[in-house]
C-alpha cells in the first residue's frame, strides 16, 4: 500500500479501532497508544500490507497488543470505566441503550471483544477468528453464549423496570 | 436448513449475527411466522446487538504520514578539495624525491670517470647477456668441432712438420671442401672477427680454455697469442660489445677457477657477475691489467 492508502486507513478506521480498543480497556490513554502503536506498524509494513486487508491488520495488531498490555497491567476493572464519558460522546442515549452498555460491561474480555468486532465492524466470524486467534467454530459459541448472557440481563432490566 | 422449535435459538443467533444466506434468512423469517411465539424470543435477541457508539480519534494529524522525500547524500566540498590537496602535495613530494635519488648515482659515475662503455655497466650487461648466451651455446658447438678440427691437426703432424705451410693451405682447401671452418687458420679467424669481432673473441678464448691460466700468462705460440682472448690483455673500449668477454673453463682448470672466485669474492660491484654456475662463469665488465 501506498502513503496515500495508509492515509485513507487514518480516516476511514482510526475512529473505529480507537472505539474499540476504548471500549475494550475503557482507558482513553490506552486505547490511543494502542491505536497509535497499532498505525505505526502497518506504516512500518505498509509495503507487504494490502490496502484490502488494511482494516483488519489494524485491528489484530491492536487486539494483540491490547491483550499483550492487558496481561501486563492486570486484569482490567471494568468498573472504572466513565458511563458519563460515553454520554458525552454519545449524547443522550435511550435506556435501552444504556442498559446494553451495562451489559456489555459484565462480559468477559473475549466476549466483549468478539461482540464488539461482530456489531460495530460487522467482521464475520472467520474474519473475528483471524484477528482474535480463534477458529470461526470458537466464535460461533463465544458469540452465542455472550448474546444469550446480554438477552438475559436486558430481560432482568425490563423486568425490574 | 431445518428450523424447528428445538434448533431455533441457534438458527436465531446466525440470523442476528448476519451470517445466514438470504435464502437462509427467508425460511426462517417464514419459520418465525408460523410460530408468532418465538417473534418475541427473536426480538429479545436483536437488542443484544449493540449499535455502535459515536467515537472519534481526535487529532488524527498525528497517525497521518507522508512519504520522505529520497535523500541524496550531500557533497561535501571541502573533504573532496582537501582530499585533492593531499593527494597533490603527496605527489609533489614524490617528484621530489625521485630525481633526487638518481641524482647521487650520475655523481659517482661521473666522479669513477670510467670510460663511456662502463658508464652504464648493467645496461651494457643487460644488452650483451643475450649475446653472451648466444655465444656460449655456440661455443658449445664449437668446442665438439675444435675436438675434430685437434684430431685432423694431429694427424697433418704425423706428417712432418715441414709440411706445416702446405697444412695450412690444405686445411683451407679441407675446410672448403668439408664446410668445416678451420679455427686454427688464423686468417679465417680474422676474417670471423671483421664479421663477428665478439663471436671471434669467444672463439679465441674457446680455445685458450687450455686450461691453464698461467701458461696463456706465459710464453705462448704466435698463433695462440693472435688467438688469445681480449680479456687478458683487454683495453678500455668505446665499444661496449669489445668489453665484454666470455672465458670458459674446464674442471681441470682449479686454478683459474680459485683465482676467479678469490677476484669475484673481492668485487664490490655485484652487477659484475652475469650468471653463475657449476661449469660457466660469466664475467661482464671484467678488466685487469697483467703485470709486465
Amino acid at each position: 500500500m501506498t502513503a496515500e492508502d495508509y492515509n485513507d486507513c487514518v480516516r476511514q478506521y482510526a475512529d473505529g479501532l480507537y472505539r474499540f480498543m476504548l471500549k475494550s480497556t475503557r482507558q482513553v490513554e490506552d486505547a490511543r497508544d494502542l491505536v497509535q502503536s497499532a498505525f505505526e506498524k502497518l506504516w512500518e509494513h505498509r509495503e507487504e500490507v494490502n490496502a484490502s486487508k488494511s482494516k483488519s491488520y489494524l485491528f489484530t495488531i491492536a487486539y494483540h497488543k491490547m491483550i499483550d498490555l492487558g496481561r501486563k497491567n492486570g486484569r482490567i476493572e471494568f468498573r472504572e470505566f466513565l458511563p458519563d464519558q460515553i454520554a458525552t460522546e454519545r449524547g443522550p442515549t435511550p435506556r435501552l441503550r444504556q442498559v446494553l452498555e451495562e451489559a456489555l460491561d459484565r462480559l468477559n474480555e473475549k466476549q466483549r471483544s468478539l461482540v464488539m468486532l461482530k456489531d460495530y465492524e460487522g467482521y464475520s466470524y472467520e474474519e473475528i477468528g483471524a484477528i482474535t486467534g480463534m477458529n470461526s467454530g470458537q466464535v460461533k459459541i463465544t458469540l452465542h453464549r455472550a448474546r444469550v448472557l446480554l438477552k438475559q440481563y436486558l430481560v432482568s432490566v425490563e423486568n425490574v423496570i | 436448513m431445518n428450523i424447528n422449535r428445538d434448533n431455533y435459538e441457534e438458527y436465531f443467533l446466525l440470523y442476528i449475527d448476519r451470517e445466514l444466506s438470504a435464502d437462509e434468512r427467508q425460511v426462517l423469517e417464514s419459520f418465525v411466522r408460523r410460530n408468532p411465539d418465538l417473534e418475541k424470543e427473536l426480538e429479545r435477541l436483536k437488542q443484544t446487538v449493540a449499535p455502535p457508539p459515536v467515537i472519534v480519534f481526535e487529532n488524527k494529524d498525528i497517525l497521518v504520514r507522508e512519504e520522505k522525500k529520497r535523500r541524496f547524500l550531500p557533497v561535501y566540498w571541502t573533504r573532496i578539495a582537501a582530499a585533492l590537496v593531499i593527494l597533490l602535495t603527496g605527489a609533489g613530494v614524490m617528484l621530489m624525491i625521485i630525481p633526487s635519488k638518481k641524482r647521487p648515482l650520475n655523481e659517482t659515475a661521473d666522479q669513477i670517470k670510467k670510460p663511456a662503455a662502463g658508464e652504464n655497466r648493467n645496461q651494457i650487461i643487460g644488452k650483451n647477456r643475450d649475446q653472451i648466451e648466444k655465444a656460449s651455446s655456440e661455443l658449445i658447438a664449437d668446442q665438439t668441432k675444435n675436438k675434430t678440427i685437434g684430431k685432423n691437426s694431429a694427424h697433418t703432424e704425423k706428417a712432418g712438420p715441414g709440411m706445416k705451410v702446405d697444412h695450412t693451405k690444405k686445411s683451407e682447401t679441407d675446410s672448403k671442401s668439408n664446410e668445416i671452418p678451420d679455427a686454427t687458420t688464423s686468417s679465417e679467424s680474422a676474417q670471423k672477427s671483421a664479421v663477428l669481432p665478439d663471436l671471434a673473441q669467444q672463439t679465441g678464448m674457446e680455445e685458450t680454455r687450455v686450461p691453464n691460466f698461467e701458461s696463456s700468462k706465459l710464453n705462448l705460440p704466435p698463433s695462440t697469442v693472435n688467438r688469445q682472448p681480449s680479456t687478458i690483455n683487454h683495453q678500455p673500449s668505446t665499444n661496449p660489445d669489445e668489453s665484454t668477454s666470455i672465458l670458459v673453463f674446464d674442471n681441470k682448470s682449479k686454478p683459474v677457477t680459485r683465482f676467479f672466485r678469490k677476484l669475484l669474492a673481492r668485487s664490490p660491484d655485484d652487477n659484475a657477475v652475469a650468471s653463475n654456475n657449476q661449469k660457466r662463469l660469466s664475467v661482464s665488465i671484467f678488466q685487469f691489467s697483467m703485470s709486465k
